[in-house]
């Protein structure tokens, strides 16, 4: 991709993300990797799951299990209770991230993404691939892949 | 050919017919037992071969189609001469089927044939060997497709579609001519009658115009026979039945909350109406559809002949198999979940089951050994038994090998029942096979039948009678998509079990405070007596780690609900606050990242539309074992050593708030009790509660063995005293300690030196402590002296006292049974083995005792042996016996009756024991009388 003289060379650079809130900051993953955003469900908790698996949610007869992305990036501050859910499909499975406030899908260019300042906590770095400075805020673009390595190691 | 010009789609078809049409001819060619395949069987064998062989030549198998062919003409040979197929012919033919689906699987990986020429080369040159010598003499003039007369065309063969049997050189009779077939176009390829050679190559050169779909429509026509038995049928993907089995598991679910949801409108009839409607529909829709996916186990059964026929014949076996059941029904999926592990249990009977045939003539069994294969429905689940008559499994044999790998101890070994020495064998690397041959031996294995059958939710259970054979027991649920499960509820949160693992499931109600039903602790573990086997009990919300401050503890729960699971290592009780309802529910699996929790099998989604987990019931138990796991160790050892010949006796430690540690033997134990201080009574000066009717007098016993009195103080503290209810002769008696800690077992006699206490039978030993041996009788005589006792068993009993002869190796028992029947009022005479009693009895005779009550594990001659040489001696038919053993109930009481005995008892039922005296000594002096 990207390579130069390729006819849909301004497609190739533009890059839409899905993006969300959590703790007021703002996060984005690839459209392309979101299956749907659905409004806050009733859960059913794992009991001695890891702190950041908040439960399983029903999505219309099959079974997401939801993750606290706040639990996860261990940001301090009080979980909402109404959260939304950002519906992903990883090796089958459903994942509900769990978050705050959604945003808009917004149009980046690729080649302007930054690499996240190595003063950001550790433990929200390994998850980044990198930022995006929009005209009022910063933009963090979650690794899914990354997320998901980390998850599977963890356990 | 080339098969590039073929969609895979297409080839996978052939492929799959192929392997259907191997699979037919297996079943024709083995028609059962004792039955030979009829004219009309050879007829068909010859008709799927045909058709392999024509669908092999369309897709350009060349090998493929000349080992059809080979096999079609030796098959024609027979079917012309019109005398069966023969016992070699057979052997040979199943030679080849194999080499046909090794191709076959070859194609399947790669569409790469292969090169399979040395072995059909050694299949033709066999088979006209057999074929030469069949028709020795005999004219085979008729033979016109015969292999032998396909030799001589091979290089005159123009076309390259066409197969060409690669036959070796022979000395075969004089080549017959080729018939006739001049009206076909090309030449027609020798083996077949002459409409089928047209079509034949015809096909083919449809194939080239790129006709595919077409040509394989038509390349068998001839095959009308078999056509019209399939064209009922319609070949579906396997995923298609999935995603079909999906979607309605989804419709389930969504019927489910339908019919949740009309129930509350039930004003809107029509609603109501429709609702009841799809609920029939679903039902209906979900059984048909389950019965998609259903297939007879014969399908994989049946191949199993070919598989003990090779072997058989690879070791000089003779083998007979025997199906049963091979209609039952189960899901495909466990159908292949199942086929290995049962041919590598089929290959072990055959391997280190079933004897040689000098080695079965030597003793004297039958000539051939029968492998019998049984499949049927039990209990909602699929039961698969192999049982061969064989050498079974040999105790020594397997104790030894597993010794050398050092899976166990010698010392273990000694100890072990024969049931867990059959059990060693599906330990990783074990395999008793002297010598390791290609078939079994090689260790791996056995361990592996286990795993894949406990993946799919099944069982394995082996039983073995040495020189008899063996069974093999498979239980395995009938489809794994919908599960029939138990719904219940811990802190407000739905959990689906499965109903496979569940037993029974248990109501405890706190009623009276002298309910029956109560769950105990032991060393702080809840256990609850279940029908006098105790039950470790495991509370959900505990394991789960649901427990808050707010969680009422189980003491104070007004009713506790248990659900009793079968889980590998035994059976446990499973505390929730509710049991919901049992229905169907379609197990999802969890992601990846919950995989860790071995507690959980899956999630579901239920009527209401919320999700429940779905437990799994090892994993919880494993999960629990995480904090006893020496516990564990602890009960293993006691389990070991209970089998032990130095017998083993129980003791119950309790706190009596006194320095040291404190125990009564287990077996004066009626039942532990706890009752709240507020039910105790006063009569006098004796506390008393009242207890299953009656008035239950408490003794204190830190108060009776202590100098202290700060027993009564604590008792006044507590909210609940426990209480060992004792009996003695026909009361009870209830003795307050301050806690009760914990079973253990020791062996070995009392140490009656040190006894500072009058109370104290003695010390033991128990790990690094000093345990005082409390005398629970004395500790009631001091209360309730004996002679008040006494003298009312004396009014029960007869003037003369019951004469008993007691034999008891254990020095321990024999005295403390001694001293309970003497108080009594028994005369009582202790000998120490089977051997001392009878000679005692044969030397005092029949009239010298009134009943004989004696141990079952004795050295010399135990009790079973000894009763039956004193039933054998005359006059000692009808003098009573009770066998008194600490052997579980269940497992010896029969064999106990069968040696003579007249009755049953538990070592820990001193109750029973003095009934059962009375009762057959009454009965037998009646019976004197009479007579």
């Amino acid at each position: 991709m990207g390579s130069s003289g390729h006819p849909q060379k301004s497609q190739d650079v533009q890059r839409q993300l899905c993006t969300f809130y959590v703790e007021k900051q703002l996060y984005g993953i690839d459209v392309t990797q979101v299956q749907e955003v659905v409004k806050f469900m009733p859960m059913s908790r794992i009991p001695l799951s890891l702190p950041y698996v908040r439960g399983l949610i029903n999505l219309r007869g099959q079974v997401a299990t939801a993750v606290g992305l706040r639990e996860m990036f261990m940001i301090p501050g009080e979980t909402r209770p109404e959260s939304m859910n950002v519906i992903l499909k990883h090796e089958g499975a459903l994942i509900a991230l769990q978050v705050d406030e959604i945003g808009d899908v917004m149009e980046v260019d690729r080649r302007d993404i930054e690499q996240i300042p190595t003063t950001i906590p550790t433990s929200i770095r390994v998850y980044m691939s990198g930022v995006f400075q929009l005209r009022d805020s910063l933009l963090c673009v979650i690794d899914l892949s990354k997320l998901f390595t980390h998850v599977s190691e963890a356990v | 050919m080339n098969r590039s010009g073929f969609n895979p789609g297409a080839l996978n078809e052939y492929l799959a017919e192929s392997q259907d049409q191997l699979e037919r001819l297996t079943l024709l060619l083995t028609p059962g037992a004792g039955l030979t395949v009829t004219a009309d069987g050879i007829n068909s064998i010859y008709r799927e071969l045909h058709t392999l062989k024509g669908n092999s030549q369309l897709f350009g198998c060349t090998q493929l189609a000349s080992v059809a062919h080979t096999l079609e003409s030796s098959i024609d040979c027979a079917r012309k001469k019109g005398e069966g197929i023969s016992h070699e012919l057979t052997d040979e033919v199943f030679k080849g089927l194999g080499l046909l689906e090794k191709m076959v699987k070859t194609l399947q990986k790669d569409f790469n044939e292969g090169d399979f020429s040395a072995d059909i080369t050694r299949l033709v040159s066999s088979l006209s060997d057999i074929i030469a010598r069949t028709m020795n003499g005999a004219s085979i003039s008729i033979g016109h497709d015969s292999i032998l007369t396909s030799q001589p065309r091979r290089g005159e063969n123009p076309m390259s579609t066409e197969p060409v049997p690669i036959a070796p050189p022979k000395p075969a009779p004089a080549p017959v001519p080729a018939p006739v077939v001049a009206t076909s176009p090309a030449p027609a390829p020798a083996a077949s009658p002459v409409l089928q050679a047209v079509e034949k190559v015809e096909a083919p050169l449809k194939t080239v115009e790129g006709q595919t779909g077409d040509a394989e429509k038509k390349s068998t026509p001839t095959n009308t026979a078999a056509v019209e038995a399939n064209n009922e049928t319609l070949r579906v993907q396997v995923n298609l039945l999935d995603s079909l089995m999906n979607l309605v598991g989804e419709l389930v679910l969504v019927r489910n909350q339908v019919i949740q949801r009309s129930n509350s409108h039930s004003e809107d009839a029509e609603f109501v109406n429709l609702s009841q409607r799809l609920d029939v529909i679903t039902t209906e829709l979900q059984n048909e559809i389950m019965k998609t996916r259903m297939q007879p186990i014969g399908t994989i059964l049946t191949k199993f002949h070919r598989l003990i026929r090779d072997m058989a014949r690879d070791l000089n076996k003779d083998i007979n198999l025997k199906l049963e059941g091979t209609e039952t029904e189960l899901d495909k999926t466990l159908i292949e979940a199942v086929k290995d592990p049962l041919t590598h249990i089929i290959r072990n009977s055959i391997d280190h089951g079933i004897e040689s045939r000098e080695e079965r003539a030597s003793k004297n069994k039958a000539k051939s050994g029968t492998i019998q294969i049984r499949a049927f429905h039990e209990g909602g689940q699929i039961v698969i038994e192999i049982t061969d008559d064989g050498r079974g499994l040999q105790r020594q044999k397997i104790g030894n090998k597993a010794i050398e790998r050092g899976l166990i101890t010698a010392e273990q070994f000694k100890k072990m029942s024969d049931r867990e020495v059959c059990n060693l064998i599906f330990l990783p690397g074990f395999s008793t096979a002297e010598k390791v041959s290609n078939i079994s031996g090689r260790g791996v294995g056995m361990d592996v039948v286990r795993t894949n059958i406990e993946k799919i939710g099944g069982v394995v259970d082996i039983t073995s009678i040495e020189g008899h054979g063996s069974t093999m027991r498979l239980k395995i649920p009938l489809t794994l998509a919908i599960v029939p499960a138990l719904l219940v509820k811990t802190d407000g949160q739905c959990f689906a079990i499965p109903q496979v693992k569940l037993t029974e499931l248990v109501r405890l109600q706190r009623g009276d405070d002298h309910s029956e039903n109560r769950i105990e602790y032991l060393q702080g573990q809840a256990v609850f007596r279940l029908r006098g086997r105790l039950l470790p009990l495991l509370s959900l919300e505990e394991l789960l780690g649901l427990k808050t401050d707010k969680s009422i503890p189980l003491k104070e729960r007004e009713d506790i609900s248990i659900v009793v699971l079968q889980a590998d290592s035994g059976v446990f009780g499973l505390i929730v606050d509710e049991i919901d309802d049992s229905t169907d529910i379609v197990v999802k699996s969890l992601s990846g990242f919950l995989k860790n929790l071995s507690v959980y099998s899956g999630a579901t989604v239920l009527g209401d539309g919320s999700v429940a987990l779905v437990l799994d019931v090892i994993g919880l138990a494993d999960h629990a074992n995480i904090f006893k796991e020496t516990r564990e160790i602890e009960s293993h050892e006691m389990m070991f050593a209970n089998t032990q010949r130095e017998e083993i006796t129980e003791y119950l430690l309790v706190d009596v708030a006194l320095e040291g540690k404190y125990c009564i033997p287990l077996y004066v134990v009626n039942r532990l009790e706890e009752f709240p201080t507020s039910a105790l009574e006063f009569t006098g000066d004796q506390i008393v509660v009242r207890y299953r009717g009656s008035i239950l007098p408490l003794i204190n016993v830190p108060t009776t063995i202590g100098a202290a009195s700060s027993g009564v103080v604590s008792l006044a503290k507590r909210n609940y005293c426990s209480v060992i209810v004792v009996q003695q002769s026909d009361r009870l008696y209830g003795l307050v300690v301050d806690q009760i800690l914990d079973i253990i077992g020791l062996s070995g006699p009392i140490n009656e030196q040190v006894r500072n206490k009058d109370c104290l039978l003695g010390t033991k030993i128990h790990g690094t402590h000093v345990v005082s041996v409390i005398d629970a009788f004395k500790v009631i005589d001091k209360h309730f002296p004996l002679i008040q006792t006494k003298s009312e068993t004396r009014e029960i009993l007869s003037t003369r006292p019951v004469r008993i002869l007691y034999a008891e190796d254990s020095e321990f028992f024999q005295k403390q049974i001694a001293n309970m029947l003497k108080i009594q009022g028994f005369k009582i005479v202790c000998v120490s083995s089977g051997e001392e009693a009878y000679n005692r009895l044969m030397t005092d005779g029949p009239d010298a005792f009134d009943v004989v009550v004696s141990d079952l594990d004795m050295p010399v001659l135990d009790g079973f042996g000894f009763m039956e040489k004193l039933r054998a001696a005359p006059g000692f038919k009808n003098l009573p016996a009770l066998a008194l053993s600490s052997r579980a109930k269940s497992l010896t009481e029969k064999l106990a009756l069968r040696s003579g005995f007249d009755a049953f008892i538990e070592k820990s039922d001193a109750t029973r024991l003095i009934d059962s005296i009375n009762h057959y000594t009454q009965t037998a002096r009646e019976v004197k009388r009479g007579a």
